[in-house]
């Protein structure tokens, strides 16, 4: 099968630095940039086109989505739990502790919930995926699906990028939930609040351009972690070795990109007068 | 298979979960901002919005009713603020009521404040404008503590003088040590509110006496206030300056006859002349005196011998019967 390569930012530069002696890491970190733009580019140039691998897909979303709902629930819960404490003192402080579940509702809508979430997500998804494709590319089960006709970039690679993308956003939104929780149960330890006053606080202190620009990024923080953990394992190479580099790297990459692309979206928010 | 249903089960009430979540949020965000739900536009004029953005909350006597839809600049002195109020609330918010602004809390967002105006009128309609009210804001109220801290100062350097004053004098300390200064003062208050109670009754009764006279009650009311007193005073005056027209002119007739008289008797003319200046008139005089005198003694004498004249005897001896029987009975003559 005829492997196509689309051109990136970095081959139109390439004139103006060939022939200049680059620091190795620095050429190698644009290598690899290039090389996750191209697979990035090949994933929208597969994921719109038949065939569809509907079970696949539908098979990683349980996978990805469901079986990542403890882990987040938990993590949310705690988080919710100790940001309520630990922001408390500086409230009585200030004499505003009945603020308290407002400003933690927006701190967790807004920011802690999605990045949470997302780095929880590409700690166990993401090496998991470059774990998984990393074994199958060393052990050349990829190589067996391209000879035996099947297209393993749209059956592996396609389908687990959809699939984190789809499922990130729904584990932040029920992360959010038990997190919200988790910072009620934080409120009641001090004082007696009702769980419809701790709600209609969260809520009255919300606005769509709290709720709204939050979950858009986490389908971007799925995509991230889905395209990154499938690149790492997808061209993972020197055996078990290079299995364990895969899974570490992506987890590496795709919490580093995580944090990127949550700075341009809070630039990007900015920008468009939602902040 | 089985194991695959039950998969796609679980998958389904996950991500069913996260929408539903996710709906919900955006309802009830949604519905504190208004937007579900019949609402209408009212707006009002202020001249500073203090701070107001669209999205604030609008709240009628602490309720919340509405959001703030927009804040316009209609002049260098004039905003507008747009509204959009709850149907349902706005079916009980008259026409009558007055905005103004105020914060969530101490340090919260700007919010408008509805509360009810003086006097009855319809509920409110699409386009209403009501009447805006300036409050105090935090700079002003900030401008009057700074004003206030200021005074303070003075106030405490005035003071540490007065101190520093009081601590130098030496007779301001033997006047608080002084023990009898005490209670020469406990007695002097003492008096001094005897005085004051007198005072008070004097005061009171001059109050009754004013009263009196302005009632009209006694002497001096009537003469201050009896209007008939007054007619009758004008009256009586009137009469005294006749009487005393009168008795110059009788004066003057005294005086012109006195001058007769004088004229007389110093001419000669007249008994005054006579009685006053003749030395013979009065020898004349004195023994016609002489005469009368001796005639009344023997007058006497004969009126005796007629009481024992048998002729009038009896007359007299009956007028004394009388005269003791209306003794004996105490009767008067």
């Amino acid at each position: 099968m005829k492997i196509i390569r689309y051109p990136t930012f970095f081959d139109y530069i390439e004139v103006n630095y060939n022939g200049m002696k680059l620091p190795r890491t620095t050429q190698k970190f644009f290598d690899e940039a290039g090389a996750i733009s191209r697979f990035t580019g090949r994933f929208f140039h597969e994921a719109f086109r038949p065939r569809y691998e509907i079970v696949e897909f539908i098979n990683q979303c349980f996978i990805i989505g469901y079986r990542s709902l403890p882990l987040v629930g938990l993590t949310g819960f705690i988080m919710g739990l100790v940001l309520t404490m630990q922001l408390r003192p500086s409230l009585v402080d200030y004499g505003v502790e009945s603020e308290l579940p407002a400003m933690v509702g927006i701190a967790i809508i807004r920011e802690i919930g999605p990045v949470l979430t997302a780095l929880i997500f590409a700690g166990k998804i993401g090496s998991s995926i470059g774990a998984e494709l990393g074994s199958m590319k060393v052990t050349e089960q990829i190589d067996a699906m391209e000879v035996s006709g099947t297209n393993p970039y749209k059956y592996l690679v396609v389908t687990r990028v959809l699939a984190t993308t789809l499922m990130l956003p729904l584990l932040v939104l029920l992360g959010d939930a038990i997190s919200l929780y988790g910072a009620f149960m934080g409120v009641n330890i001090k004082t007696n609040t009702s769980f419809t006053l701790y709600y209609t606080q969260v809520f009255d202190a919300l606005a769509f351009s709290d709720v709204i620009p939050a979950f858009v990024k986490s389908f971007f923080f799925g995509f991230a972690v889905g395209i990154i953990g499938c690149f790492k394992g997808f061209n993972s190479s020197k055996g078990t070795e290079g299995v364990g580099r895969s899974a570490n790297s992506a987890v590496v990459v795709s919490s580093l990109m995580v944090f990127v692309l949550d700075l341009l979206a809070v630039q990007v928010t900015d920008l468009l007068g939602l902040n | 298979m089985a194991e695959s249903r039950i998969n796609n089960l679980k998958l389904g009430i996950f991500t069913i979960a996260g929408i539903l979540f996710l709906v919900i949020s955006l309802y009830m965000i949604g519905k504190d901002q208004n937007l579900f739900g019949s609402n209408i536009l009212i707006s009002t004029r202020m001249r500073n919005a203090g701070g107001l953005v669209s999205g604030n909350n609008v709240r009628y006597s602490g309720i919340q009713v509405g959001t703030v839809s927009e804040v316009n600049l209609l002049s260098d002195t004039s905003i507008e603020i747009i509204m959009l109020i709850n149907e349902d609330a706005a079916n009980k918010i008259l026409n009558t009521s007055i905005a103004s602004l105020g914060t969530e809390g101490l340090i919260g967002n700007r919010i408008v404040n509805l509360i009810a105006g003086p006097g009855t009128g319809r509920p409110i309609r699409e386009g209403d404008v009501i009447m805006g009210k300036k409050t105090t804001d935090t700079d002003q109220m900030l401008e009057t503590l700074s004003t206030t801290n200021q005074n303070a100062a003075e106030l405490s350097s005035e003071l540490l003088t007065a101190v520093k004053r009081l601590n130098g004098s030496s007779g301001f300390w033997r006047i608080i040590e002084n023990d009898t200064l005490a209670t020469d003062l406990t007695t002097t208050l003492q008096n001094i509110r005897k005085a004051s109670e007198n005072t008070n009754m004097l005061t009171s009764d001059m109050n009754g006496m004013l009263n009196d006279i302005k009632s009209g009650n006694g002497s001096a009311g009537k003469i201050l206030f009896d209007t008939t007193l007054a007619t009758q005073l004008g009256e009586a005056l009137s009469k005294l300056n006749h009487a005393a027209s009168n008795a110059a002119a009788l004066t003057e007739k005294t005086d012109q006859l006195l001058k007769g008289i004088k004229h007389d008797i110093e001419s000669g003319n007249g008994p005054a002349n006579s009685i006053l200046k003749d030395s013979g008139m009065v020898v004349k005089l004195h023994n016609t005196l002489t005469n009368v005198e001796n005639s009344t003694a023997a007058f006497n004498d004969n009126m005796k011998a007629l009481k024992h004249n048998f002729l009038l005897r009896g007359y007299f001896r009956k007028q004394e019967k009388i005269k003791s029987k209306d003794s004996a009975f105490g009767k008067p003559k």
